[in-house]
């Protein structure tokens, strides 16, 4: 394989930030990148979405109205079943953040876009921002009985100092699991679709041409369940940001 | 046009005649979907086995890694390597080991959330959720 060859399947390239509009406030390199502009089309695919199919109101409705309700009652279940009543002061936040993984998971499916969801540092600080407002709005609901999360009921006294360390140690592992989560998933699926199509153009390339078909199908099925892991992962991530909303709205164990 | 209860005559049939054809067609659209729901159970599950999955395989990693981090920069920190990193190792394992634990095990009950200060309603449960859990207590949840 020569180097050309190997670039052309390099299967981290199409992570790579590409600076599309160097922009400096006040020394701070705040460039618009391929994933800022993903991120924007995401956000606007949503706000596409729901605006045009809440436009409508129609008793009967229309298919884009019909996909903004599903989105809208599937996502308001989902808070309901998990924080209560009490959590639907946080549907906003979770709809948007599960609208938006969602939309850029699709979206990053198409050939030539970008998936923005496979930076660790997007995912990172959702899932940060999520668990410092969990952290803050716990401690302002419930003062200082919210520490109690971290103490479960009937351990031996002898055993506590360490059973509340290990509690303490899995709640800060919360954001990082809840990001490098959604992060691998889609990191992993991408390169995984572009090292089959680079197998594809090496089989070609060789004297086993007629192979090449095998790994075409391969990323046919790839594809597919690639979608199923982009929906599930979104919904995951939303998921868990509602348990995690409801440790700060009922703590204790 | 000239009669005006022949109009309204005219128009409770033409009601009656949409509704009815409404209902037929929901009647039609739920038969539908519950022979989907039939055929796609093995997708639905494959989905939540997955999901399930994903969960307890990043919970336990990472919180041993987190634990092991942690230990490893007390140790540069405070100059007692490799001490802290094994207990830290251990403890972060304890805590992969609790995270699993608590996904996999049915959640505890608790009964003071009616108590609560800020008076929040008992959650409205959804429909499955309602037909096995009619004492009204603990509202199903995820993790």
């Amino acid at each position: 394989m020569s180097e050309a060859g190997a670039a052309a399947v390099d299967p981290i390239h199409q992570f790579h930030i590409k600076v599309l509009q160097p922009l400096n406030f006040f020394g701070v390199d705040a460039s618009f990148t391929n994933s800022a502009l993903f991120m924007v089309l995401g956000a606007l695919a949503v706000i596409f979405v729901m605006l045009l199919g809440t436009s409508g109101r129609k008793i009967i409705p229309g298919r884009l109205q019909s996909t903004a309700e599903v989105f809208f009652e599937f996502t308001a279940d989902m808070v309901r079943q998990v924080c209560g009543e009490a959590g639907m002061r946080f549907f906003p936040l979770v709809f948007t953040i599960f609208m938006f993984v969602l939309a850029c998971n699709l979206i990053g499916l198409w050939p030539y876009t970008y998936e923005v969801m496979a930076q660790i540092i997007i995912t990172a600080a959702m899932a940060f921002s999520i668990i410092l407002l969990s952290i803050v709005y716990g401690i302002y609901k419930h003062g200082f009985h919210w520490f109690g999360l971290f103490k479960p009921s009937g351990v031996m006294a002898a055993l506590l100092p360490f059973i509340i360390l290990i509690e303490i140690l899995s709640f800060v592992s919360r954001p990082v699991s809840l990001s490098v989560r959604l992060f691998a998933n889609m990191l992993a699926g991408h390169i995984m679709l572009v090292v089959f199509g680079g197998f594809c153009v090496m089989l070609l390339s060789s004297s086993f041409g007629w192979l090449s078909p095998l790994p075409l199908l391969g990323i046919t099925l790839l594809t597919a369940f690639e979608l199923l892991v982009s929906v599930l992962q979104a919904y995951v991530f939303a998921v868990l940001t509602c348990v995690y909303l409801n440790d700060a709205l009922h703590p204790g164990h | 046009m000239q009669n005006g209860s022949d109009d309204a005559d005219d128009m409770k049939a033409r009601l009656a005649k949409l509704a009815n054809e409404l209902q037929t067609r929901r009647e039609a659209d739920n038969a539908d979907e519950r022979r989907r729901s039939g055929t796609g159970q093995p997708d639905k599950s494959l989905g939540r086995a997955m999901s399930l999955g994903f969960r307890v395989l990043t919970e336990f990693v990472v919180a041993t890694i987190v634990g092991a981090l942690i230990g490893w920069r007390l140790d540069v920190w405070l100059g007692t390597a490799p001490f802290l990193l094994i207990l830290f190792l251990g403890l972060g394992l304890a805590a992969g080991f609790n995270n699993v634990y608590k996904l996999a095990a049915p959640p505890a009950p608790q009964p003071s959330r009616q108590g609560e200060p800020d008076g929040d309603q008992p959650p409205r449960q959804g429909q499955q959720a309602r037909q096995g859990q009619q004492d009204g207590g603990e509202p199903p949840r995820e993790n």
